[in-house]
């Protein structure tokens, strides 16, 4: 063997060196991959392929006290399909205009309404929007057909909220929608995903974590695409649990047809404004709103899928007057003349005067030596009048007397004496966003102008205006129900309540609410709570509220009222407070007509319809007429 | 000088160690088989290497009978067999051929995919038989035809009508939509019994850098052919045969580190350059293409981007990571159930089988590979020539490499390129040219000093 195939045979170990490197350090790798980081490396081949999903649980019934549902569940078929990055149709790409054409054509819909539905806030960009429920089956059928033509779009079952009793009670039952960005964030909702439907207002928000039900979880087996291949594991969706409330579907309706017809009536009288209005009915025994009506009013069902914003914009613009506020919780009014009976038991109670005290009304009054003086509605005066009589005539000047006690008292004993009563603050109903009203005083009214000096001043003239109900005193038409209600229960301030009892899916009651008082509870002698009831009686058989009960069979206690507002650039608003029967309360009313006119003559005769329905009378529209305020 | 004589000795001193433990192993020292005639001498070297070659049986047969090769009769098998047959090698063949298939056929889904495989192995066999038979020797005077033929395969895709543009490159013979065959496949094994013939003429004597510039300078040709393509997965291959051809036909060390020196420096050149031929209109490099450079960058950075060009790499790491001791089981991988790893039954499958069957089974075709090498090594020792041996230096860089690139880059040791691994991988041109090789390795163990062995066992044996 030569020198050179002696060379050729050593190189040869050389490659077989080479070959025994490459094996060892593959074998190294694969021991490092496999045995050392193997736990890993099955660790992340198993999140490659396990998705958690949940599946949605049917949310809870909502019942009135009878046991009729007044919100429940359907299932419909509804079309999903991607979210669109633009509002704009012109800046979508051709794939998505033409998608936007097809699902319009198909839908029956304008493109600018796919649009809408698609570019809804919320949920995670990749997630279906809702174009469209309660599709027909024909349309199911073409584009499960056509599913090439429609890319990523997808048909589903779901179950959406259904309203059986239409708008009724709209405030009081709420509607929901998808959760936001910020309830999200909120404590109360922790454990919810994107995407969940939650209550967004009313019964549906206050009640959720009852309605909300525990959802279903799913752990699939996923491909690379995310499609799921199998179902590995599956925990059932446990349904929400029914809330029954205290509403009476029944006096409801009754309730927001009063409302209507007392605005069509004062309409009738010139008052062209008189657009709103809200009625409260509460059991004056134990605090249950049996009936809250407001108007405007919307229909809860035009939120399933979420709604268009330019609907949104509406419903939340003047010229719609608000249909979205349940002005029975949310909305502040001056008190006017339904004010006199609190401030009354207030002076009894702080003997600022007896039922016997006597005031002369002149038709004016003046403070002091002050040359400007305050009017009486009547002009003419009322002559000398003691407090029944002041009540039941709702004198002016005799309350201006009253107040001028207050004040010369110098302790704010007025505003003390209200608030004990429930003014100034929520009541605590169990609705989101209810407003706490304004009891004015020297502190509140130094704060509110903190940017003008001179008008810090708590002056005679603010006590003087708070005494007819007012001035800077703002009440919620719940607030002035609950207040009477203490009244016409002897002297027990109430939590108003909502909630009836809570039911399991079997039917089983697992809450039941009781009757609750307030934390505070008012001072007031059985003999000035009485001394009240008759003035509030006298204030129907035989003064200012005479009208409207006139041949009504029930014995009706109450006090209207007639709000001026804005120093006068908008029309009266017209108040009633009452309870009946005179004798045994059983139900407070309070109602309220935004620029109705008179309370006497507007708001009495739509408490006497509700009056009847609730004690089974016959339900009629009767005239009234009304000159006090 | 002083410099060239250490590395030298250095050399002496490495090779004499291998040499000295062949010596204590098999009773020769080297000056005893230096002075030996060429093929007993040949015959000894290439025995102790392949301990396990002969089976065990044999070593009990009576002398007389293999001694004394007759026409007919068990003896006559025996000795045939004894010639013809490199037991190790057809064992190892037969054990991937069947664990490859029977692995395929979980990995693939398809069932004509996996006849197309099969198919690929029966023209292999038969190819494999062919050059089994035909005597090697003859193509080391058809170096021009060979030339010819390997540059026209490796072009031939572009021909138009016939030729195919698959992923990137000028890769696949087709008539109509029916891929036909990877004409580069073919090619990888003509340009080794190419090159082997060139630097063979040689014979072992290339020392002066005027020959070996002309050595190079032609076996850049295919190489350059390929790269055109462009398919640098197959012009690596080249460059890896080329080199390990160069090593074996005895190019002194200097000229080859040299010649590696200018490669990595022209690789760096290439990059460089590569730099200034953006085209900010077609977002897209002109020499090295964004995917190629992307392939790299991933396998550098993995954690860059997990959906681009490392995705696949993250994906088949974690396939073979959560294999772990034993595997999910055969046909139970999710990762390539589930569509994570791409290209499961070709460039992945390795991730497949560890996934499916853990550390285990990797290690066995590990072990099954090393058999097959080393075996391939023996066989270049036991060539009657120098062409055979180089032929199989050619064999074994190609198959080391594309194991090495192919299982390295499943494995984030390599970078992401194109290359199947041997035996396993689906695709019938490259089963058919993988099975030709061995083929030649079969012709050329057939053809090595039979006589000299069977006397060098007897005298062994007698030691």
């Amino acid at each position: 063997m030569n020198q050179s195939t002696d060379r050729s045979s050593r190189r040869l170990l050389i490659l077989a060196s080479i070959v025994v490197l490459v094996i060892a350090i593959l074998v190294l790798r694969l021991w490092s991959l496999q045995l050392i980081h193997g736990a890993e490396y099955t660790a992340a081949s198993v999140n490659n392929r396990i998705r958690m999903a949940t599946t949605a649980a049917p949310r809870g019934r909502i019942l009135d006290r009878n046991g009729k549902e007044l919100v429940t569940n359907r299932a419909t078929m509804a079309v999903m399909a991607p979210a669109l990055s633009s509002t704009d149709y012109d800046e979508l790409s051709d794939e998505k205009k033409l998608l936007v054409s097809r699902l319009a054509d198909t839908l029956s819909m304008t493109r600018e309404e796919v649009i809408e539905k698609l570019t809804t806030t919320r949920e995670g960009a990749l997630d279906l929007r809702m174009v469209a429920f309660d599709v027909s089956m024909k349309t199911v059928s073409y584009i499960t057909e056509h599913a090439t033509d429609f890319p990523d779009v997808e048909v589903q079952a779901k179950a959406v909220r259904e309203y059986p009793y239409g708008s009724l009670a709209a405030h009081v039952l709420g509607y929901t929608g998808e959760i936001s960005d910020s309830d999200l964030e909120n404590p109360d909702f922790a454990g919810y995903e994107p995407s969940d439907v939650v209550g967004k207002a009313g019964a549906e928000r206050a009640f959720e974590s009852v309605l909300q039900g525990v959802r279903g979880t799913r752990t699939l087996e996923v491909d690379a695409s995310g499609k799921a291949r199998q179902i590995l594991e599956e925990t059932p969706a446990e349904s929400g649990q029914d809330v029954t409330l205290t509403i009476d579907i029944s006096v409801q309706k009754v309730a927001e047809a009063a409302l209507a017809d007392a605005c069509k009536t004062a309409q009738k009288d010139g008052f062209k404004n008189a657009k709103a209005g809200s009625a409260v009915v509460l059991d004056v025994t134990n605090g249950e709103v049996v009936a809250m009506a407001n108007i405007p009013t919307y229909a809860p069902a035009d939120f399933i899928g979420g709604i268009p914003a330019k609907v949104w914009k509406q419903m939340n613009s003047k010229t719609s007057n608000y249909p979205l506020t349940n002005r029975a919780t949310m909305s502040m009014y001056p008190p006017a003349s339904t004010f006199k009976t609190l401030e009354a038991l207030g002076a009894l109670n702080d003997g600022f005067i007896t039922a016997a005290t006597t005031f002369n009304c002149s038709g004016s009054w003046t403070w002091k030596d002050w040359n400007r003086p305050w009017k009486c509605w009547n002009h003419y005066g009322h002559g000398n009048l003691n407090l029944r009589q002041a009540i039941e005539e709702s004198c002016d000047v005799y309350f201006y007397n009253v107040g001028e006690r207050f004040y010369e008292d110098g302790d704010e004993k007025l505003q003390e004496y209200v608030r004990s009563l429930g003014l100034g603050s929520p009541t605590g109903i169990e609705l989101p966003g209810e407003a706490s009203g304004r009891v004015p005083d020297a502190a509140w009214k130094k704060k509110w102008n903190e940017d003008y000096p001179e008008m810090q001043q708590w002056n005679p003239g603010d006590t003087i205006n708070m005494s007819i109900g007012q001035g800077d005193l703002l009440v919620t038409p719940l607030q002035m129900a609950v207040s009477y209600a203490t009244i016409a229960n002897g002297g027990d301030l109430l939590t108003p309540h909502l909630l009836k009892k809570v039911s399991d899916t079997s039917g089983k009651t697992v809450y039941k609410q009781e009757r609750t008082l307030a934390k505070t509870q008012p001072k007031a002698s059985k003999s000035s709570i009485n001394t009240l009831k008759t003035a509030l009686r006298g204030v129907i058989s035989e003064g200012t509220g005479k009208s409207p009960f006139r041949g009504f069979d029930i014995a009706v206690a109450g006090k209207t009222g007639t709000a001026q507002m804005q120093g006068g650039k908008q029309d009266d608003y017209a108040w009633f407070v009452g309870y009946a029967p005179a004798d045994k309360p059983k139900y407070c009313i309070a109602i309220l007509i935004e620029q109705g006119g008179h309370g006497g003559s507007i708001a009495g005769p739509a408490a006497r319809q509700i009056f009847a329905k609730l004690f089974n009378k016959k339900v009629e529209h009767v005239n009234a007429v009304d000159n006090s305020f | 000088m002083s410099t060239r004589s250490t590395t030298r000795s250095k050399l002496r001193v490495r090779t004499g160690l291998g040499r000295g433990a062949r010596a204590v192993r098999t009773g020769l020292d080297s000056k005893r088989a230096s002075s030996r005639l060429t093929l007993p001498a040949r015959g000894s070297l290439g025995k102790p290497v392949t301990p396990h070659s002969t089976p065990p049986k044999l070593g009990g047969t009576p002398i007389a009978q293999r001694t004394t090769p007759g026409p007919g009769g068990i003896a006559g098998l025996r000795a045939g067999f004894e010639r013809w047959v490199n037991p190790v090698l057809v064992a190892v063949l037969i054990a991937l051929l069947v664990f490859g298939a029977a692995f395929l056929r979980t990995a693939v889904h398809a069932d004509s995919s996996f006849k197309r495989q099969l198919l690929g192995i029966g023209i292999g066999l038969v190819g494999l038989v062919v050059f089994w038979i035909w005597d090697y020797r003859k193509l080391k005077d058809w170096v021009i035809p060979l030339f010819i033929l390997d540059v026209l395969l490796i072009v031939s895709p572009r021909i138009p009508g016939i030729g195919k543009y698959v992923n990137g490159a000028w890769s696949w013979l087709a008539i109509g939509n029916q891929n036909l065959f990877q004409p580069s496949e073919p090619a990888k094994l003509i340009t080794i019994l190419l090159l082997a013939a060139i630097v063979a003429n040689y014979d072992g004597e290339l020392n002066d850098w005027r020959s070996f510039l002309k050595v190079v300078g032609l076996s850049l040709i295919p190489f350059v052919a390929i790269m055109v393509q462009p398919d640098l997965g197959t012009g690596l291959v080249f460059i890896v045969i080329m080199l390990a051809i160069l090593l074996v036909g005895g190019v002194r060390m200097r000229l080859l580190l040299g010649l590696i020196g200018a490669g990595a420096a022209a690789i760096a050149l290439i990059f460089w350059v590569n730099t200034f031929t953006y085209d900010a209109e077609k977002d897209e490099y002109k020499i090295l293409k964004k995917y190629q450079l992307e392939r790299l960058t991933g396998f550098i950075n993995p954690e860059a981007d997990t959906k681009g060009a490392s995705y696949n790499l993250k994906q088949s790491k974690i396939a073979i990571g959560s294999g772990e001791l034993k595997g999910k089981g055969l046909g139970a991988g999710t990762q390539s159930n589930l569509n994570f790893l791409p290209e499961r039954s070709t460039d992945f499958i390795f991730s497949v089988l560890g996934e499916e069957t853990g550390f285990v089974g990797c290690v066995a075709l590990m072990a099954l590979y090393l058999a097959l090498l080393l075996v391939a090594l023996s066989i270049a020792r036991a060539s009657s020539d120098l062409y055979g041996t180089l032929i199989t230096a050619g064999i074994t860089g190609m198959w080391v490499f594309q194991i090495l690139e192919n299982a390295g880059m499943t494995m984030g040791v390599m970078p992401i390129t194109g290359i199947p691994l041997p035996f396993m991988s689906y695709g019938s041109s490259f089963m058919i040219t993988n099975l030709a090789a061995a083929g030649v390795l079969l012709s050329i163990w057939r053809h090595r000093p039979y006589q000299s062995v069977m006397k060098g066992a007897f005298d062994e044996a007698a030691l």
